[in-house]
């Protein structure tokens, strides 16, 4: 029950003014008292928090917002949707109809106030079909779409994980493989590097048996050297520098030699040259009579042949040359022909010519002189001679010729012969003089030759002595192994530098004893003198080389698999992508338990939806209701009953009969009958939107009632309270109406406030 | 043939549920010795905390000690064998003739034609290529396990969080090891599935260990012939969970309670959740004390009344819209065999309810 409303700063309300409320409060005043301010200010205490936006702006520009309106309230506190609450609460004379026309969804709560106990099936059907709904814009209409939508983005979200795990499967076989590679690969690795330590270890000990034998060397060669020193040293008396002058000797002395040689033939050839000399002057000389006489007898043969020739035994005759005259014809026949054949004048002429010329030279050259012997006497002749020949000359030779020509040549030859025989003999025997005095020459020639060369020779023979030769040659083969050997010995000394510095020693001494210091250190491992081929050894170098590469070829292959290896398993372990799949599938669960159960209340709320609709079906026997009882209502203000139909709460769905009995709109009554129907339908609809007890307020109500109307209308006020125990509240001007409640509710009953202007300007 | 039975997730307790918990472990020594099984298997969680471990070990010792003599006992630890545990404690207790497999990332036993990969709980198991785990000698090879893993974990609803904090394990690593059977433990809700050849199980937990943990607690009897074979086989004493949703009539009452509580067995644990609008919040305390009745005559192990959904509105009974409601949905009960559809008749009732609630005595 209200006990007290205190104002500050509303309208025309200082701070702290308070007005006391009973059962019926009725506050009375002139126009401008502050009635209307009184009736805003309790509708906003008590529809606090609960004012609909259009009120809330009027009564912002109306009273301000410091305003303040508070309730004392005894019992259950009374609290109402402001739009409730001035429908059927807070009645207005002004008001034209039931609706607000400033609320959109007034009906429905003005319905969920009034039926059956004030509860609207269809609201709370709305309510539930709301529930049920995914369109609106609450949070519960958007939560199963927001839920379908993380489900799906988990979904993705295990989609994403689920191929990420394929991902890794893929990987750790990637890595199984890689691993496994890795193994094989250090396998072969273990394989190579085994095989090349053997390889190095044999290389290596091949090389200490090297190394021996380099030192071995190098002692054989300072070895070599000593006795290429001891050789230089002993022949180096030997220069080939020192031939030539043996040589020269040895050249006069062939020189001589050659000299005596030829003195040797020359005398010889003198020799040789003297006895044929003699010889033949022996027979010169031996043949010089006979030829002597033969001379003697040839010249008398020639004067014999002389004075037979000077006789007539001979007569000279001419003859012609029968083959030229042949010859001189033919030549003229042929060019006489020719010229014929030819033509023309000059060569006839010259034919002519020709004919004439040839037969000139043959008459001229044809004819010849010829002596023609007297051939028996010409024998005669020759016989006598060949006999004289005989018998002067006994040399048996056969002198005959065949003419005395001959003979006399052969005669004049005899003569000859025998001068040059004698001239011969002279020359000869000249001859021979000289030879023998050449010779001499010779002689003498040979004995200087010879003792000359002989000198030489024992010049030569000295030589060698003094150089300890047995001969040039030995000299000479000598003296260029001294000039080999003094080569080999710089070469040595070359070799020997090189060896010094290699191994870093001052002088061979020092070279020798490291060597046999390194050899026995040698020999102390055991290592052998001899090894294996160079080539061989070379080989396995090779081999070693490859194997080496190889091996590191494979390890650095191993090294690039193991970081890959090391990168696929950082990836691996860093991911523990089965606890996020479980976390999302637990998500999803989740997730898919909250949309079963968003689904199965939604489902649930349309059931109760439905059940709600089927209550609310019956809504029309609910208006009949309504219709019954404003009727009854309304009856009791007007003189006579009035037919009336209601559909709705709505202007238009409510019709009254006028006086005449005809059905009209609200609009289309008087207004006094208007309100007085408005009045009685609120009564009926305060009566019904609540069980409980609870407040009306009615401002001006009965303006437009007749005194009648307005005595019913208080009475029925007066049995709506008693029935009811509502408190009531009215707001007036009319004094008339002040006596009437006064009349009509007990004195304990009614307070009463007169406003003034005078009060609400203080 | 070898006969192996498969536990996980007793959490054996010193604290409230410490008769209840040992009377499950009873039970699942007498089935061990009634079924003369080779091996008992503990996939994790055996205790509830270390220091449960460290309180019931002597009893642990006892109880077990007659069964270690025919069976090989395996005790895998899990993740709550590791709360609260000391640096280098676990080895230093004694559980007794068994074989305790604590160490990490695994640890590889023989029995007979059997070996068993132990593995017990691991934050992070994705490492698990380089365990250098042998080659499978035996015939047969069962991994023991205390992990999710993804694809068997359920969710229940509730305390999710302490299913996070567990290591996961992909199945891929029970192909990887060749395993044949997979006793898994951590999955307090029964399930199985696959990889490759190799059989995964979680038994779920062996007794009711928390809300919400409903169905059939039980133990798996795995036999090993030429094949590998699992039986579920309930456990008696651990009970179950159940939970009701049960409506309270406009006047405080439930229909059908006799029917309802004829079902229980003194091991259970039961939630129950009234809802609906009531007359006079009194009456919702009569029924709730009848309903811990049950318990107090030991009907029930342990009884949970919610009565958070249940809504005092004076007057409700005399709504006649509230009347009108109940009347019209009680005429659209569907069958019994419509569990779907029963829920949702059963939520349209509070949901309907709820609706008029703020409608009711304004």
């Amino acid at each position: 029950m209200l006990k007290k409303l205190i104002l500050n700063q509303y309208g025309k309300f200082g701070a702290g003014t308070e007005f006391a409320f009973g059962p019926v409060t009725v506050f009375s005043g002139e126009n401008e008292a502050g009635k209307t301010t009184l009736f805003d200010a309790l509708g906003e205490a008590l529809c606090e928090g609960n004012i609909d936006r259009s009120t809330m702006l009027r009564l912002n520009s109306r009273y301000g917002k410091e305003r303040r309106a508070a309730l004392e309230q005894d019992g259950a506190a009374l609290a109402f949707d402001s739009v409730v609450y001035q429908n059927i609460f807070a009645v207005r004379s002004s008001s034209l109809a039931l609706e607000n026309p400033d609320v959109s969804d007034w009906a429905e709560r003005i319905k969920s106030a009034l039926f059956s106990e004030g509860i609207n099936p269809l609201r709370i059907r709305a309510d539930l079909e709301d529930r049920a709904s995914t369109d609106g814009k609450k949070s519960h209409n958007k939560a199963l779409k927001k839920l379908r939508g993380e489900a799906e983005e988990l979904k993705k979200r295990l989609s994403e994980l689920e191929a990420e795990r394929a991902a890794i499967l893929s990987g750790r076989r990637q890595t199984r493989e890689l691993a496994g590679e890795i193994a094989g690969k250090e396998r072969v690795l273990a394989t190579l590097e085994k095989q090349r330590a053997e390889m190095a270890a044999i290389i290596s000990r091949e090389e200490l048996i090297m190394k021996r034998r380099s030192l071995d060397d190098v002692l054989e060669f300072l070895h070599n050297g000593e006795t290429l020193l001891a050789q230089a040293q002993e022949l180096a008396p030997y220069r080939e520098n020192e031939l030539p002058y043996y040589d020269t000797l040895r050249k006069k002395s062939d020189e001589l030699n050659q000299r005596i040689a030829q003195l040797r033939l020359q005398a010889e050839n003198c020799r040789e040259r003297a006895e044929k000399l003699a010889a033949g002057l022996r027979e010169l000389e031996a043949a010089i009579p006979a030829m002597k006489m033969a001379a003697e007898c040839a010249e008398r043969i020639k004067d014999r042949i002389a004075a037979f020739q000077n006789t007539e035994a001979f007569v000279q005759k001419t003859v012609w040359k029968k083959e030229l005259i042949t010859a001189g014809i033919l030549a003229l026949c042929a060019g006489s022909t020719a010229a014929f054949f030819l033509g023309g004048l000059p060569a006839r002429a010259a034919a002519a010519a020709c004919g004439v010329a040839a037969c000139l030279a043959l008459v001229l050259t044809a004819k010849r002189t010829r002596m023609v012997r007297d051939e028996q006497a010409e024998k005669r002749c020759i016989d006598e001679i060949c006999d004289n020949w005989k018998n002067s000359v006994r040399d048996g030779a056969d002198i005959r010729r065949e003419t005395l020509e001959g003979m006399r040549e052969l005669m004049m030859m005899k003569a000859v012969e025998y001068g040059d025989a004698q001239a011969n003999a002279a020359r000869m025997s000249q001859e021979a003089a000289d030879m023998r005095g050449r010779m001499e020459q010779v002689r003498l020639d040979l004995m200087q030759a010879e003792s000359e060369a002989s000198a030489h020779e024992s010049g030569m023979r000295q030589w060698l002595a003094d150089h300890g030769a047995a001969s040039r040659d030995a000299y000479q083969e000598k003296a260029l192994r001294s000039r080999q050997i003094a080569a080999a010995l710089a070469d040595w000394n070359k070799k020997l530098d090189a060896l010094l510095k290699q191994h870093e020693c001052k002088d061979t001494a020092h070279l020798k004893r490291e060597c046999e210091r390194a050899l026995n250190e040698l020999d102390a491992q055991g290592i052998p003198k001899s090894g294996m081929p160079a080539t061989e050894l070379a080989l396995l170098k090779k081999r070693h080389e490859d194997v080496l590469n190889q091996s590191r070829a494979l390890n650095d292959a191993v090294t690039g698999l193991k970081l890959t290896l090391k990168g696929t398993q950082g990836y691996l372990e860093g991911r523990n992508i089965a606890g996020q799949i479980c976390a999302i599938e637990r998500e999803i669960a989740k997730t898919a338990a909250e949309i079963e159960q968003n689904e199965l209340e939604r489902e649930a709320a349309a059931e109760a939806a439905r059940i709600f609709g089927e209550i609310a079906a019956d809504a029309g026997r609910v208006f009949e209701d309504l219709a019954r009882e404003f009727a009854r209502a309304y009856g009791e203000i007007l003189p006579q009953a009035r037919a009336m139909e209601i559909r709705g709460l709505g202007k238009a769905d409510m019709k009254v009969a006028d006086a005449g009995g005809e059905k009209r709109s609200l609009d289309l009554l008087s207004s006094g009958t208007r309100d007085s129907f408005l009045f009685a339908a609120r009564l009926c609809l305060a009566r019904r939107s609540s069980e409980g007890t609870s407040v009306l307020v009615l401002d001006e109500p009965f303006l437009t009632f007749d005194e009648d109307r307005q005595r019913k209308a208080v009475a029925m006020l007066k049995k709506f309270h008693d029935d009811t125990g509502w408190q009531i509240v009215v707001l007036t001007k009319d004094e008339r109406l002040v006596d009437a409640l006064k009349s009509s509710f007990p004195p304990r009953l009614l307070v009463h406030h007169r406003l003034s202007y005078m009060r609400c300007a203080m | 043939m070898m006969r192996i039975l498969h536990c996980a997730d007793l959490h054996l307790t010193a604290r409230d549920e410490r008769e209840y918990s040992l009377s499950v472990l009873d039970e699942i020594l007498g089935v061990a010795a009634d079924r003369e099984t080779d091996a008992l298997v503990f996939a994790g969680d055996l205790f509830d905390s270390f220091a449960d471990a460290e309180a019931l070990r002597a009893q642990f010792r006892e109880r077990i000690s007659r069964l270690a003599a025919a069976c090989g006992i395996l005790f895998v630890p899990g993740n709550h064998e590791e709360r609260g545990i000391r640096p280098g404690r676990f080895a230093g207790l004694d559980f007794g003739p068994i074989d305790l497999c604590d160490e990490k990332p695994f640890q590889l036993i023989r029995r007979g034609d059997v070996e068993f990969l132990c593995i017990p709980h691991q934050p992070d198991y994705s490492a698990f290529e380089q365990w250098q785990v042998p080659e499978k000698q035996a015939k047969f090879r069962i991994a023991v396990a205390h992990a999710s893993v993804p694809g068997l974990a359920g969710y229940t609803g509730m305390s999710e969080e302490e299913e996070v904090k567990a290591g996961a394990m992909d199945r891929d690593i029970f192909t990887f090891f060749k395993a044949d059977y997979a006793a898994l433990g951590h999955i307090h809700k029964k399930s199985a599935g696959t990889a490759g050849s190799c059989a995964l199980h979680y038994p779920g937990s062996a007794r009711v260990w928390r809300r919400g943990e409903i169905g059939e607690r039980g133990v798996n009897l795995v036999s090993i012939d030429e094949s590998v074979q699992v039986q579920f086989l309930p456990l008696r004493r651990a009970g179950q969970y159940r939970y009701y949703d049960v409506p309270l009539s406009l006047d405080g009452n439930v229909d059908g309670l006799e029917e309802l509580t004829g079902r229980w067995h003194p091991a259970d644990t039961i939630e129950i959740r009234l809802f609906g609008l009531v007359e006079d919040e009194k009456d919702v305390a009569v029924i709730q004390e009848a309903f811990l009745g049950c318990r107090r005559s030991g009907k029930v192990r342990e009884i949970v009344i919610d009565t958070s959904g249940v809504v005092p509105v004076p007057g409700i009974a005399s709504t006649s819209i509230a009347r009108q409601f109940l009347a019209r949905w009680n005429d659209s009960k569907p069958s019994d065999d419509d569990s779907a559809g029963m829920r949702r008749w059963l939520k349209a009732r509070e949901m309907g309810l709820k609706a008029i609630q703020p409608y009711v005595g304004r």
